[in-house]
């Protein structure tokens, strides 16, 4: 793509200008990015989600156990709908556009893929999406909210849209970032033991992975992870598959694992992230941290307050610190 | 907004697109515009790229920026999100074009050939299409009804496509006057030229789907000329079978897109393949399985060849060299008639 400006024609100009977004969505983006505290989704919400590289506004429809929720995507472009959503008029939202509410796509999505809370809606506009989603009729829908037109054929426009949607939600869904428990769940020391290259083998990862070698000898000792993107340098390095190298750190406590996923952190993670690093990297680095912290603290015994060790783990872990 | 602001900050501080927004919607809509090649015409210079861009932003820009602010959290996914909308709305206008060129195609039919006739002025539904020699009222049966009518026409031939024409043709004259006459004596009557044009939209629904990743000419240019002379499956097939039926695949083939023909092979496989094939999600993929079995089952209906069409048709699209499909079980289930 080209650095190079164009002279915008005025008329280009003129369109853009009219097509600028209401005051209220641009207030409510600003004050959900300055808000300090975060709650957790609730019913009736209207969310930014994402992950990886999907981002999709999504409406809180219910909360489903820990830390899981049932959502549906909406949309104000292109202009679709079908016989499972509704459309809701621009006074209803504080996007101030036309918005079609997909209940018919609905979906359980992990907490962590909540990222900015942008508003709320009427109890009775949640209520008509699901009423229609479930195959109630149009009538009684309140003013300004009207039942969605049927996708006849595959070549529809709207069946596009809606396939796109639901691929998008479906990797919502899949989002993870905590290590499974997979194979042997040793460390990489205990699977190199009996090789006698391993002092080469430090050697060569603490140049491959850019670290220094206390940090090489965290990693061999699963106590720091391997972020994905070090994984194939790792196992280019060893002779061991990725799955190996991925599955060979501590497991994490599931209790620290539910509470990074809460949105409250999902700034501060972020911000952890090195240039070119996934957010996925980070999370493991902070949370290993937090775990390696605790230990030291209080040891593993006993059982940490995990808001409260992430809290002061971030707090000695500034972004721009070299050794975070 | 201020120099040197990336799109995503402009979008935030203003609410709209500035100066690298602008420029990131041209630089895109210059790069989708290359995946319609009947769009194409417009694009010769910058300034008919600015027209697309403002046409985009008239049409849809505040659903647009709306998405943007609402759903973007940097620049690569504004850039992503942009682009996805940018081709939506493309696609919406080759489908508008399309539908023009269908209507220009039936105006045709009806003026040229005897049996049809357009009411003429001072007569109830002036203007109206029906059958000649009839002076049937307007008519306003369900359009569900017309488009059974249009279905229940069988063996609809698509002509030879060559490269000189943009757009490939729905159909040859044959088969549109038969369709057109299905439709018009169901009617019992006269009717409006768009209702006509929405139920032949929907029996040939090849003509309206845009093609995204069009042949090039060295490809559609071997197509019209008759395929690999020296290919020993193409000789064999040519001894063994009917001609006609080798060409139809031909024609079929060359209404195909890229990702069609990558489909087709997997058309009976596990979802996985044809996830893999298309490159997309399961509902994605799902949605373009449905679509190709839809236009293969508009474009062969019953044909009594059919088998044969659609194995020469899998050998066009990839099928392991040297394999010559020979009986109904290699072949690919496109469902019943509709």
């Amino acid at each position: 793509m080209s650095d190079q400006h164009r002279r915008v024609p005025e008329r280009v100009r003129r369109a853009g200008a009219a097509a600028a977004a209401s005051p209220g969505l641009i207030k409510a983006v600003r004050s959900a990015e300055n808000t300090a505290v975060v709650h957790d989704p609730a019913r009736g919400q209207l969310w930014r989600a994402s992950w990886d590289d999907v981002a999709q506004l999504v409406l809180v429809l219910r909360i489903i156990g820990t830390g899981t929720v049932v959502v549906a995507p909406v949309t104000t472009d292109p202009p679709a709908c079908d016989e499972s959503s509704v459309v809701v008029s621009a006074d209803l939202t504080m996007l101030g556009h036309t918005a079609t509410l997909w209940g018919g796509l609905a979906m359980e999505v992990p907490f962590l893929v909540f990222d900015l809370l942008l508003g709320n809606l009427a109890p009775t506009v949640v209520d008509a999406v699901e009423h229609v989603a479930a195959g109630g009729g149009a009538e009684m829908l309140p003013e300004g909210v009207s039942a969605g037109t049927p996708v006849v054929s595959p070549f529809d426009p709207a069946a596009e849209v809606r396939a796109e949607l639901s691929d998008a939600l479906e990797r919502l869904r899949g989002a993870a970032w905590a290590p499974r428990a997979l194979g042997s769940g040793k460390s990489l020391r205990e699977l190199l033991r009996g090789r006698s290259d391993v002092p080469v083998l430090m050697e060569e990862l603490t140049k491959a992975l850019g670290l220094g070698l206390p940090d090489v000898l965290s990693i061999l000792m699963g106590k720091r992870p391997v972020t994905p993107e070090q994984a194939p340098l790792v196992a280019r390095v060893t002779g061991l598959t990725e799955e190996e190298v991925l599955s060979a750190v501590s497991p994490l406590p599931s209790g620290l694992v539910s509470e990074l996923d809460r949105p409250r952190w999902r700034k501060a993670l972020r911000a952890q992230r090195r240039s070119g690093e996934s957010e996925t990297a980070a999370r493991l680095t902070v949370a290993y941290g937090t775990l390696a912290l605790a230990a030291r603290q209080t040891g593993s015994a006993s059982a940490p307050s995990w808001p409260q060790r992430i809290h002061q783990y971030l707090a000695t872990h500034p972004p721009d610190r070299p050794d975070r | 907004m201020g120099p040197g602001m990336s799109p995503y900050a402009e979008l935030h501080a203003d609410g709209q697109f500035g100066e690298a927004g602008y420029n990131l919607l041209f630089v895109l809509a210059r790069q989708e515009l290359r995946r319609f090649p009947v769009l194409q015409v417009a694009t010769a210079d910058d300034d008919a790229v600015w027209d697309v861009v403002g046409d985009f932003l008239v049409e849809r820009g505040h659903g647009v920026t709306t998405m943007l602010l609402a759903n973007a959290s940097d620049d690569d996914s504004l850039g992503a999100l942009l682009r996805t909308s940018l081709r939506h709305w493309l696609i919406d206008e080759v489908r508008k074009t399309d539908r023009g060129a269908l209507r220009r195609r039936l105006e045709r039919l009806i003026s040229e050939d005897e049996r049809f006739e357009v009411v003429p002025g001072g007569q109830a539904g002036a203007g109206r299409w029906r059958l000649a020699g009839t002076a049937g009222p307007p008519a306003g049966p369900p359009l569900a009804d017309l488009c059974a009518a249009a279905w229940s026409v069988r063996d609809v031939r698509i002509p030879p496509w060559s490269s000189e024409e943009r757009r490939a043709p729905a159909a040859d004259a044959e088969s549109l006057g038969r369709i057109m006459l299905a439709v018009l004596t169901e009617a019992a009557g006269s009717l409006e030229p768009a209702t006509v044009v929405a139920v032949f939209a929907d029996r040939l629904p090849h003509a309206l789907d845009p093609a995204e990743e069009p042949l090039d000419d060295n490809e559609a240019a071997g197509l019209v000329a008759g395929g690999e002379a020296g290919d020993p499956a193409e000789a064999l097939i040519r001894q063994e079978a009917d001609r006609n039926a080798v060409q139809l695949a031909r024609d079929v083939f060359a209404h195909m897109s890229a990702e069609e023909r990558r489909l087709l092979p997997h058309l009976d496989g596990a979802i996985g393949d044809q996830m893999k094939a298309a490159g997309r999600g399961r509902s994605q993929t799902y949605l373009r399985v449905a679509a190709l079995r839809e236009r293969l089952r508009a474009l062969l209906g019953e044909e009594q060849d059919r088998v044969l069409v659609l194995g020469e048709l899998r050998r066009l699209c990839g099928t392991p060299a040297g394999v010559v499909p020979d009986g109904h079980a290699d072949m690919p289930s496109i469902g019943g008639s509709r």
